[in-house]
């Protein structure tokens, strides 16, 4: 393995290039983007495995309720809100934001401007993610779902995504290409919608809260655009980059990319209030958000011919590529989910799974089969560019996606269909309560093991950046150190 | 009413209007009229069409 | 072995003959049957398919919007149901209007267990309907119940039935009891006297001291019609009561109610 790797990181182009006039922009742009963007990836990927260890102690509570039952800060209620919380701010948004980082200055053509901004927002960012964790844990949780972040902290991030929004705009505004890709209309998109959707949300349910069933309409009015409006479009922006450039291949039609941009920017927004169908809202406010749901069909389909014929005639290249496997199963993914979300907001179908573990499934194949495998696959080609270092261990890229793989796989079939099961037990007025519950324990087991797989692969995943790194701070410290300074000064340059 | 309530439809509104004006500016520049260019966009000539990048896994056995 | 791992690295192929290179992969590409990538019109399937999502929302929107009123929770009434008028029942007829007002006091407060067609539940919430109870005479009986509740069997049509009913003393007014005892009175096949507030407000009064609810036993020594008092209450009858009441002033009134409501 060690032998292997050595031959191979002494074919980087860091380390045996010395004509850097050729390879002058991207090498220009991918070393000026080193510091802010690793800063949000590496706090995003600590999060992530503070958020996995989170979600296992939630996961076993569910079938073994006297784990750790003894302290106070890990009960189910805090544990599960301080899981969805890490992994929604700190691991995928922080994530979200490094890799959208990246792209816009790609395909800005530009090298990261005032890169002082963005790692302020990082710092920020996670100052108030800390405070805002800690305070779920000892108990200080707003109680409303996705924004169970205590009140003194949500403004320290407010601030941080305000900071990111307007390095985003400086930065397209400075741009030298001219013309505009798919991927930044997702991603300028996305920046500017979570502020607003964000501020909204906060204003509406916990500075000046409205009344009654609004609240509940507002509570998810926000938590569905968070996947639809802030984690979609950066997930879909990746994929749009990542497939054509991995494959070199363009995508198989532009006009369907814009028709399925706009389209989501149209219908995503009206979706949420599908999570209250049965519940006391005026019938016409759900069912215009379930016909929204269906509309989503639109962009849903255009996104998936893109990616899959793009993709035609390619698969083998699957073999090769780390990005493209996770990227690859990521789009799989997104169709995957947007699908069982259209049937979900159905009101006959709402009726048997709303409740159940079902949607817990269908939450996770979204967030993490689809945004997570993209993100990951997305660091796999970023971070050996912005470092100058290639991946130390192909072997531990090999055990992450396969852990990852089976993980989700493990995690989202079995406990979509048991979820199901447990709808039908729950409609059926026979069947006693206790025996719907006891019904879901093997799928809560399998579920736990599928959460060790998952967990396997981000440690897997987290070694190897952090051997990576060592090399950047090793062996090769003069010329990183070479490299980076000539970027910073071309940076200046470039304002 | 209030400050707050004038706030939010406020931002009701501008949403949709700022998607209306992107909309607009698009289709004057010809964004959504380059099909052949746009989709080029991710190349350039240091990592041009027709070229894949990032095949690192199973070398040894993909190529001799 | 040179070119694989990162494109933009100075590799021998690349260095020197780059045009070469190009030419060569743009040649591979040419060969396939797949379109020139990026330039695929929109097809026509998808147009369509668009199409036939448009024409489905509307028609779904239409059908289960409840009429776009924000009172209106069932997805599939597009007009409220018209509450159930008694057969010749015209506008002006008392009958029908305190039977359309009493209607949404039932459906309210009422209809959960008794049910919309006031047949309730087998063994648990008696009917309404064709009930010896809801047709008797007079409200004495069933103003009680509605007042203080009921516990415990009762005989119904011949079944029997035994659950509790809460008290509505505190929630609805002597108008509102009244068109309530009206509309059963006089839906569902039904039909009996008109109930006024005034009947509904003398029991009321009669009956301030009690706190628990009913019982059928307790119910069966009151008479059917009639202002008279249960037997075995307290001499004072509730039309002496009334009498006794109308003197005072409204002031003193309230807070001798207050008072005995405490």
């Amino acid at each position: 393995m060690s032998a292997s790797s050595q031959t191979f990181s002494a074919l980087l182009p860091g380390d045996v290039s010395d004509d850097s006039s050729k390879r002058a922009l991207l090498a220009e742009i991918d070393a000026s983007c080193r510091v802010p963007v690793l800063f949000f990836v590496i706090s995003g990927l600590l999060w992530l495995l503070a958020g996995t260890a989170l979600a296992l102690v939630a996961s076993i509570k569910l079938h073994s309720p006297g784990f750790l039952a003894s302290w106070e800060f890990l009960t189910f209620g805090r544990v599960r809100p301080a899981h969805l919380n890490t992994v929604i701010y700190g691991f995928a948004s922080q994530t979200g934001i490094g890799v959208t980082l990246w792209l816009m200055c790609r395909l800005c053509r530009v090298p990261f401007v005032a890169p002082g901004l963005a790692t302020v927002a990082a710092i920020f960012w996670n100052i108030g993610l800390t405070v805002g964790v800690v305070g779920i844990l000892i108990g200080d949780s707003t109680s409303i779902e996705w924004l169970e972040l205590p009140r003194y902290s949500t403004p320290i991030l407010f601030f941080s995504y305000v900071l990111v929004a307007v390095w985003a705009i400086i930065t397209f505004r400075l741009r030298r290409e001219q013309h505009l890709y798919v991927s930044q209309w997702y991603l300028l998109a996305a920046i500017l919608w979570f502020p607003w959707l964000y501020a909204t949300a906060q204003i509406m349910l916990l500075i000046e809260p409205v009344r009654g069933v609004v609240q509940a309409a507002v509570n998810w009015w926000f938590a569905h655009n968070v996947l639809g409006l802030w984690f979609t479009p950066i997930g879909l922006a990746s994929i749009y980059y990542f497939i054509p450039k991995v494959i070199g291949r363009p995508i198989h039609s532009y006009y369907l990319s814009v028709l399925g941009f706009w389209s989501l920017a149209l219908f995503y927004n009206w979706n949420g209030l599908h999570h209250l169908i049965g519940g006391p809202m005026p019938a016409w406010m759900i069912t215009v958000s379930i016909v929204a749901s269906v509309m989503m069909l639109i962009p849903v389909t255009t996104v998936a011919i893109n990616h899959h014929m793009t993709m035609w005639g390619h698969f083998g290249k699957l073999k090769h590529s780390p990005t493209l496997r996770f990227v690859v199963v990521g789009a799989l993914c997104y169709t995957a989910t947007s699908l069982q979300g259209i049937a979900n907001s159905l009101r006959s179908y709402s009726e048997v799974v709303h409740f159940t573990h079902h949607t817990i499934a269908h939450a996770h194949l979204g967030l993490y089969g689809f945004f997570a495998m993209v993100m990951f696959g997305s660091l796999y080609y970023i971070i050996p560019r912005i470092t100058q270092r290639e991946w130390p261990s192909l072997g531990l890229i090999s055990l992450h996606f396969w852990a990852c793989f089976l993980g989700l796989a493990l995690y989202v079939v079995p406990l979509s269909l048991g979820g199901i099961l447990q709808g039908l037990a729950m409609n059926d007025a026979s069947v006693p309560f206790l025996k719907v519950v006891e019904g879901t324990l093997p799928w809560l087991k399998l579920r736990t093991f599928a959460g060790l797989l998952l967990g396997l692969g981000h440690v897997a995943f987290v070694g190897n950046l952090v051997w990576l790194l060592a090399r950047v701070f090793g062996p090769y410290r003069k010329p990183v150190v070479a490299i980076l300074m000539g970027a910073e000064t071309a940076a200046v340059v470039g304002k | 009413m209030n400050v707050l309530a004038i706030l939010m439809i406020g931002g009701v509104l501008a949403v949709p209007g700022v998607a209306l004006v992107a909309l607009r500016w698009a289709s004057h520049r010809g964004e959504l009229n380059l099909p052949e260019r746009a989709a080029l966009l991710p190349f350039d000539e240091e990592e041009p069409v027709g070229r894949a990048t990032d095949q690192i896994l199973n070398r040894q056995s993909a190529e001799s | 072995m040179s070119v694989h791992s990162d494109n933009r690295g100075q590799s021998g192929l690349d260095s020197g003959e780059a045009t070469d290179v190009r030419d060569l992969h743009a040649a591979i590409l040419r060969e396939r049957p797949d379109p020139i990538e990026g330039r695929e019109p929109l097809n026509l399937w998808v147009v369509a398919f668009i199409a036939a999502l448009l024409f489905w929302a509307g028609t779904y929107l239409t059908q289960y919007s409840g009429g776009f009123r924000s009172d209106e929770f069932a997805e599939r009434q597009i007009n409220p149901a018209p509450a159930p008028v008694a057969a010749g029942g015209g506008a002006e007829d008392p009958v029908s209007k305190a039977v359309k007002e009493g209607a949404i006091v039932f459906a309210t407060s009422c209809s959960p267990c008794h049910q919309a067609d006031g047949n309730g539940v087998s063994g648990q919430f008696p009917p309404l309907a064709a009930s010896e109870w809801v047709l008797a005479e007079g409200p004495n009986r069933i103003a009680r119940i509605v007042l203080n509740g009921l516990s415990g069997p009762i005989q119904v049509k011949g079944s029997e039935y035994n659950n509790a009913m809460n008290a509505f003393r505190d929630s609805l007014d002597d108008r509102q009891i009244a068109n309530v005892l009206t509309y059963i009175r006089n839906s569902w096949g039904n039909k009996a006297s008109l109930v006024t507030p005034a009947e509904v407000g003398a029991i009321r009064g009669g009956t301030s001291d009690r706190s628990q609810a009913w019982t059928v036993a307790d119910l069966e020594k009151v008479p059917v019609s009639g202002g008279a008092a249960p037997a075995g209450a307290p001499a004072l009858t509730p039309a002496a009561l009334k009498e006794a009441l109308k003197k005072l002033s409204p002031d003193e009134l309230k807070s001798v109610l207050q008072d005995v409501g405490k």
